[in-house]
């Protein structure tokens, strides 16, 4: 499909992914520097403005991580442009150093950071939600509910933040980010502006406290513009309502169909609150006057919610008591993502009604059902992963070595290493590059009589993003363990994202690619590159480097993605099981390839005690074939396709 | 019947494997990887081949009311005619000229010995040829792990397979053969076992830290425990080069399993040899079996082994350190 | 629309083109002027997880992402299991399902650990639990087309047949080309129209 975003088709409406709304309220306000770092649920949004980007002759990159993307960005509106950063949540804690300093600063083009949360961690190691950046750092932040939405706001949000001379944060959600809905078009900014860094001013957080005041008087005009932002609004009976529902984000719209559900359009009032922080105080005087029942509804820290608790009690005297609902009441988790039954069983359990959503019979029945027969998915790698191959010779060359020894994971495809899909090898996650910081620490425990091997494994764009600095931290402090680099050559679980190892930019320009192997040889330490696919010799070349007990060691397994590699080049074979050799279930084998090696493409099946190839599913990377102890698994070349 | 879960508890957790290397090959689940018996992943059933052959579980030897050297034909002392080759073998090379005979007459098509890896660790190796006979003589005073090349070469099919091996796995192939889960290629292909006597085996890895650390560098081709009260251990290099280590500090790398073992002198081979204390140039040799005295007989008119009685005063010494192990008590 | 909102599922496991499915209805239902949402469950789901596309379709407002439970009208699934996964949560006694006759395995059932259940008997199951089941062999209509990807499109095509929704073969038809390479672009109406036809049969 054509990517539509960049059309100048006013007041035709689309199918938009929120994303691509988001990319194409920037646009609309005349964005001009655009960077992010790759990260479900946010990838999609610099994947849309790098597609239009030449054409636009707008400016998209992939920056290493997050801090840097911000930091770039904020060069050019120093230099007059305007300039938007999309990250993950995670990121947010990336920028956060250089973001509490730079508000200090202040701005000078408009600057839009929008963070997409995901609220039940959907792919992601948390579920943390990143708003606190906005009053961490005093700057404004924006709530949309829907695509809608989010265009609109991404496009005043770079008004608003130049405005005010404040970097302005826009929170997505998964559900917002991936959620495709009707999205009208505004007009594309024909403002053209030119880069310039005005030399008379200078850029700084000095003198701190009066740069401190007067980001709080930024605060106070952005207060001022969201006490008439058309974000905000109220449905529901001008008067006389049983309670008062205050939401913001895609809480708002399981609100609206709860009380549909439920039929109490007629009792109960529903506050859309768009401008999350600083909040539009007499705004939400004027409607927390209304009603003395109010609940809240966010995903997923009770933010607003403690926040307007904080201003009522500053307004109390005049409004007198209030019962609050919501997270704190216990009425809403605190913890996973909302959805609209859980609007509905809030509001049934307050307002005391009874509801079925269909008859206790069909519900129980269909319990019973899927109960007896649905067995659950675990997730794996794709088949033919070069992932569940390294893995393999990891757990071999780990088992062989007999010291316990153990796997210190990282964040990517790979991080499934904690499941049986990488033979549970991984034994802890945490966040970007952080495998390699605690691999550092591992390996100086040695004096306190730790003697297990540990290995790190990061992925390339992982090993570029915030694998370096603990790398030099362990070169430096010579710390033991062995890197394992698993490198290839993409950053997958976002979508196949470039990074500098790769030799492509954002907008597909070739670029020089950044060597992993000559950078870490030129840190000092002795690098080998091994391929995953070969299962035997990667595995005996781990040993080896697991024996050498000496400062860091690096090995770097290269083997393209196996998505990317069925797209671009295919794969090599043919495979087939030779059933009359294969042994099944009997004492020999156990269905060891279907039962421990776990590739999708091999199924055990049941009536024939037999392992079989599923065609549709194999792509033909061949293996397998090495890992069958009777040679059943067969390849040949595939010369067709 | 039990399977590799048993194993598990009852001999690699408490560590008591011995590297025979019986159930390595049956399976991918447990293989020899630089000197040591490892056990790679998960294996869920009930029985297995692995739990038969273990013989730190099926272990049928050792009432000490028993005759102290096990049952025997004859007793007598030995060594290889050829002087040729008794350059490399251990003692009287009695072992390798029996395999070469035995491979020349086509009573085996392969013998299954000992040798060293590319790395220097231990491992099985499959022979056919003299120079591949020969290239295995002398002992590696480790758990090898060879049955793992017995388990190999008759992966497909019976072949007539002569092996050599300690105590632990001529126990071990002998269970082989008993159980009713062993596959009858396996069964079939013993045509031969000869015993080598043993009181102890060192676990490779712990000894090739130690050797490591004193800075041997070259392989070790030979290794030697002269008799008391040298309290020695010596190990030859490939330069020819001797050196001795205290015994006491070589101690600590006997294999713990090795203390369970009841049997010295391979009551389950059809031959045993081992050494003749104080005649280096001599080997003790046990007839145990019609087939170990047919292949002897064989020897006999081929000319291939010297035999001669063995004095008194040695088979007595024999019994009491044969005795001395089935008393031995695990620590 | 008998509902406002209307509520589809598209339902199966990470790969078979769930997520494109959805997009095509999406694209086709907006040409005709009508409002859509489309709720879209997917993360680790590419490593075969399970994945789940609400598709809500409204002629005044702006749905939310998310259909309550019991509320959907129609589910299409791409595999039996998830099927049963999904008419737990947001079926209903009205709901009519389409559903591919083909299983994906989940690991662990690769693995032998746990069976899968016996087709006939997910059949049942979900006759039981719909007013109408449409159980259509796609992915081997797609295989015979060289392509086991199109079951996805065999299905699509079985959707329209049915009149559910608002969605007719004219308008999957022009909005095919837009998101099918060309090459695959005849092989693609035929998928559709062998979805349609198994849907008449059936009727
Ligand atoms: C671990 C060990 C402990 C021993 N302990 C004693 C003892 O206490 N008292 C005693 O009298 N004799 C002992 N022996 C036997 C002795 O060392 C000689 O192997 C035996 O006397 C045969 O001598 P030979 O000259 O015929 O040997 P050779 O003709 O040199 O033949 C030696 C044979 O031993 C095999 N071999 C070498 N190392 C191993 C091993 N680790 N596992 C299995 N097979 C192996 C080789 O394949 C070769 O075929 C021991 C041997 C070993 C390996
Ligand atoms: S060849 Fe084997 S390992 Fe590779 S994808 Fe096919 S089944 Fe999986
Ligand atoms: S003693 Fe032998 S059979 Fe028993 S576990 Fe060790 S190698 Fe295997």
């Amino acid at each position: 499909m054509k990517n539509k975003i960049g059309l100048d088709r006013v007041g035709e409406t689309l199918l938009l992914m929120g994303n691509e709304a988001i990319a194409r309220g920037a646009l609309e306000a005349g964005v001009s520097f655009c960077s992010s770092y790759p990260g479900n649920p946010s990838s999609e949004i610099m994947e849309t403005l790098a597609s239009v980007a030449r054409d636009l002759n707008i400016y998209a990159e992939w920056s290493v991580n997050e801090k840097v993307a911000l930091e770039a960005a904020t060069a050019a509106s120093f230099a007059g442009l305007r300039a938007m950063v999309s990250m993950k949540q995670n990121g947010i804690n990336v920028v956060s150093d250089f973001l509490v300093n730079l508000s200090l600063s202040g701005i000078k083009g408009g600057i839009v950071l929008v963070t997409c949360d995901d609220p039940g961690g959907i792919s992601s190691t948390n579920e943390e939600d990143a708003r606190f950046i906005a009053q961490v750092a005093d700057i404004p932040l924006l709530e949309p509910a829907h695509p809608q939405d989010a265009l609109d706001m991404t496009r005043w949000a770079f008004d608003l933040s130049e405005t005010i001379g404040s970097v302005c944060v826009l929170r997505s959600i998964s559900r917002i980010s991936h959620t495709r809905g009707s999205v009208t078009l505004g007009s594309l900014s024909r403002k053209k502006r030119t880069a310039h860094f005005d030399t008379s001013i200078s850029l700084h957080a000095f003198p701190v406290t009066e740069k401190h005041k007067i980001l709080h008087q930024k605060l106070a005009k952005a207060r001022e513009l969201f006490e008439t932002s058309s974000f905000n609004s109220y449905e529901g009976p001008p008067d006389d309502i049983d309670l008062l529902i205050i939401a913001c984000g895609t809480g708002f719209l399981y609100a609206r169909e709860a009380l549909e559900l439920l039929d109490l359009t007629g009792r109960v009032g529903l506050l859309k609150i768009g401008t999350t922080w600083p909040l539009p105080e007499e705004w939400l005087e004027n409607h927390l006057s209304r009603c003395e029942r109010i609940l809240f509804v966010e995903d997923v820290d009770p933010f607003l919610e403690r926040n307007i608790k904080a201003f009522f009690a500053q307004i109390s005297p005049k409004l007198g008591v209030r019962t609050f609902y919501g997270k704190g009441s216990g009425h809403i988790p605190p913890f996973g993502e909302l959805n609209p039954d859980i609007l509905v069983y809030a509001l049934a359990r307050i307002l005391d009604i009874d509801y079925k959503p269909e008859d206790r019979d069909y519900v129980n029945k269909a319990e019973a059902l899927v109960s007896e027969l649905v067995p659950p998915r675990e997730f794996g790698f794709c088949p033919g992963c070069p992932h569940r191959a390294s893995f393999w010779s990891i757990k071999n060359a780990l088992k062989w070595d007999d010291r316990d020894g153990f796997v210190s994971g990282d964040i990517g495809c790979y991080t499934m290493g904690i499941w049986p899909t990488g033979f549970n090898q991984v034994k802890s996650v945490h966040a970007m590059g952080s495998g390699v910081g605690m691999a550092s620490g591992y390996g100086k425990l040695y004096t306190y009589g730790f003697n297990q091997p540990v290995i790190s494994v990061v992925g390339d764009s992982t090993f570029f993003h915030a694998g370096l600095p603990p790398l030099i931290n362990a070169i430096y402090n010579q710390a033991n363990f062995l890197l394992i680099i698993l490198d290839n050559g993409a950053t997958a679980m976002t979508g196949f994202q470039p990074h500098p190892g790769t030799g492509v930019n954002a907008i597909g320009d070739r670029v020089q690619s950044l060597d992993i192997a000559s950078i870490c040889r030129a840190l000092g330490v002795s690098v080998e590159v091994a391929d995953p696919y070969e299962i035997k010799d990667t595995a005996n070349t781990i040993y080896r480097l697991l024996q050498e007990r000496t400062g860091v060691r690096v090995l770097i397994m290269k083997r393209k993605c196996a998505l990317v590699q069925k797209r671009e080049e295919g794969f090599p074979y043919r495979v087939r099981v030779d059933e009359e050799r294969c042994v099944g279930d009997s004492c020999g084998c156990n269905r060891f390839c279907t039962r421990v090696f776990r590739c999708p493409g091999l199924i055990w099946d049941q009536e024939k005690k037999k392992t079989r190839i599923d065609e549709v599913i194999c792509v033909g990377c061949g293996v397998c074939t090495e890992i069958c102890p009777e040679g059943a698994i067969v390849r040949e070349k595939d010369n067709h396709e | 019947m039990k399977g590799i879960r048993a194993i598990l508890a009852e001999v690699f957790k408490p560590g008591l494997c011995v590297g025979c290397g019986g159930c390595v090959g049956l399976c991918p689940y447990i293989s020899f990887y630089d000197g040591k018996v490892i056990y790679t992943d998960e294996c869920t059933r009930d029985e297995g081949r692995c739990y038969e052959v273990c013989p730190r579980i099926q272990c049928s030897i050792g009432q000490v009311d028993e005759e102290p050297i096990g049952p025997y034909l004859a007793i007598l002392r030995s060594r290889a005619r050829n002087t040729e080759i008794r350059q490399t073998t251990q003692y009287g090379g009695t072992i390798t000229a029996l395999i070469l005979l035995a491979l020349k007459e086509g009573l085996i098509k392969k013998a299954v010995l000992t040798s060293d890896d590319s790395q220097g660790a231990p491992s099985g190796v499959i022979a056919q040829t003299e120079e591949e006979v020969m290239a295995c003589s002398g002992s590696r005073y480790v758990g090898a792990g060879s049955l793992e090349a017995f388990n190999r070469a008759v992966k497909e099919e019976t072949i007539p397979c002569g092996i050599v091996g300690l105590p632990c796995q001529a126990e071990s192939l002998r269970s082989m053969q008993a159980s009713p889960l062993s596959h009858p290629q396996h069964k079939d292909s013993v045509t031969i076992v000869l015993g080598l006597f043993c009181t102890w085996s060192l676990d490779y890895r712990s000894l090739n830290r130690f050797l490591k650390e004193k800075n041997l560098k070259t392989p070790i081709i030979k290794y030697d425990i002269p008799p008391p009260p040298a309290n020695v251990f010596q190990v030859t290099t490939r330069d020819k080069e001797t050196i001795e280590f205290p015994l006491d500090d070589i101690r600590s790398f006997v294999m713990p399993g090795c203390a369970f073992c009841r049997d010295m002198t391979a009551e389950k081979a059809d031959l045993s040899v081992g050494t003749v204390e104080g005649m280096e140039e001599w080997n003790t040799l046990i007839i145990r079996t019609k087939i170990g005295q047919e292949l002897l007989e064989l020897a006999d008119k081929k000319g291939v082994l010297e035999l001669e009685q063995l004095p008194r005063s040695n088979l007595e010494h024999l019994k009491e350190a044969s005795l001395a192990k089935r008393r031995r008590k695990p620590h | 629309m008998n509902s406002d909102p209307l509520n589809l599922i598209i339902t199966g496991v990470g790969g078979q083109g769930n997520v494109l499915a959805s997009r095509i209805i999406g694209e086709c239902l907006i040409k005709k002027g009508l409002r859509v949402t489309i709720g879209e469950t997917y993360g680790l789901s590419q490593r075969g997880g399970s994945v789940m596309s609400h598709v809500r379709i409204s002629e005044k407002g702006t749905p939310g992402p998310i259909i309550p439970r019991c509320k959907a009208h129609v589910i299409v699934s791409l595999e039996p299991i998830e099927a049963l996964r999904t008419v737990k949560i947001y079926g209903n006694r009205n709901i009519t399902m389409i559903v591919n006759s083909r299983p994906v395995y989940p690991l662990g059932v690769i693995a032998g650990e746990i069976t899968y259940p016996e087709p006939a008997k997910v059949r049942k199951a979900l006759e039981e639990l719909s007013l109408k089941l449409f159980w259509i062999p796609a992915t081997e209509i797609a295989i015979r087309l060289g392509h086991a990807i199109m079951s996805n499109v065999v299905l699509l095509g079985a959707l329209a047949a049915t009149g559910l929704i608002p969605l007719e073969r004219k308008d999957l038809l022009e909005v095919l080309p837009e998101v099918v390479p060309s090459s695959s672009k005849e092989l693609n109406v035929t998928a559709l129209d062998l979805g349609m036809e198994a849907v008449a049969i059936t009727i």
